[in-house]
């Protein structure tokens, strides 16, 4: 003996809702698909780089400090020291530029060793980069030493003492940019970046 | 007690068969002896107690003694599904109290709306 049972039907999802979950998916596929790789983005510049509000008003300290000649460290050392506390992370960021197109150099770019110190600069200053107040200058100080650590390794063997200097400088850093003392340690490991990267911005061949 | 008020499943459009139980819509219908002698047109349902009470089954043309039906109709017959069987790995609906022959003795099912003798009448021609 056969017996057979009917059921009320169960509602159906609203065809509203299935739409507004495809174009939820679609959204996701579409950003995951279509945003810009961070490595393809070019370097932050001192032109286009995003700083706190409050550090671009004309005549602050950080306006000040942006104005200060980042090839000369030398000469922010007459400045009030209220200027100096972005200046650590100002001049940092106006290398970066110069550092990048450095490793962009034909004869070094396409050194792995170079790639990869290069990606852990970009990476160690991007949130500076991006005006995070709370972004530690310390990875992308030190980032930079080891970028030109890497540069001096592959075509500059008599600029050893000067990259271990550099190295020794570094590590001795602490991030932090707020006492006198931090300042002046910090000015002064910028001024041997600076230094240091202004001599392999020539070719080996002319470096003695 | 009141008898039911049997609707074509079809028409129920919030209705389903329940989840577990086949849909025999469609299926072949035999006798005892095996042979066809028709196909499962419909389900006349019970909406209050939730059962299906009848197949409604359309049948083969050419049986033995069944009259062709008027033109543009089919020959049904009402199926209570106490009598039969349901085999559902061969798609079929077995009916032991009837066969190819005895079919023409049938009361077929001639409209939507039962008269007050056509249960017992059912009956009657199962239990021969």
């Amino acid at each position: 003996m056969a017996e057979l049972r009917i059921q009320p039907k169960k509602p159906a999802p609203s065809p509203w809702l299935l739409v507004g979950l495809a174009v939820l998916l679609l959204a996701a596929a579409a950003y995951f698909f279509l945003r810009p790789d961070p490595t393809d983005e070019p370097a932050p510049t001192a032109m286009t780089m995003p700083a706190p509000a409050d550090s671009l008003a004309p005549g602050s300290p950080a306006a000040q400090a942006r104005a200060t000649p980042p090839a000369d460290p030398d000469s922010g050392a007459t400045s009030a020291p209220a200027a100096t506390s972005s200046y650590t992370r100002t001049t940092l960021l106006e290398l970066s530029p110069k550092l990048v197109e450095l490793t962009d150099r034909a004869d070094l770019r396409d050194d792995a060793a170079i790639r990869e110190q290069r990606d852990n600069f970009t990476s160690a200053t991007a949130r500076l980069a991006d005006g995070d107040p709370q972004a530690s200058l310390r990875p992308g100080l030190v980032a930079a030493a080891s970028l030109l650590l890497a540069v001096q390794q592959k075509g500059y063997p008599n600029l050893d003492a000067e990259t271990a200097e550099l190295m020794r400088q570094a590590n001795q850093l602490s991030g932090r940019d707020t006492t006198p003392a931090e300042q002046a340690q910090n000015r002064a490991y910028l001024a041997q970046v600076t230094t240091l990267l202004n001599t392999l911005s020539y070719p080996a061949r002319d470096v003695l | 007690m009141s008898s039911p008020v049997l609707r074509r499943l079809r028409d129920l459009p919030t209705f389903e068969m329940a989840t577990g139980d086949p849909d025999p819509r469609g299926w072949t219908v035999r006798g005892r002896d095996g042979k066809a002698f028709g196909v499962v047109h419909e389900l006349l349902v019970d909406p209050a107690a939730q059962r299906v009470l009848y197949l409604n089954v359309q049948l083969d043309h050419g049986l033995p003694g069944v009259p062709a039906p008027p033109p543009h109709t089919e020959k049904q017959i009402l199926l209570p599904l106490a009598a039969v069987n349901l085999d559902t790995e061969g798609n079929s609906v077995f009916v032991t109290a009837l066969s190819h022959d005895t079919i023409a003795s049938y009361p077929p099912f001639v409209d939507f709306m039962l008269p007050a003798d056509f249960e017992s009448a059912m009956q009657q021609a199962l239990a021969t």
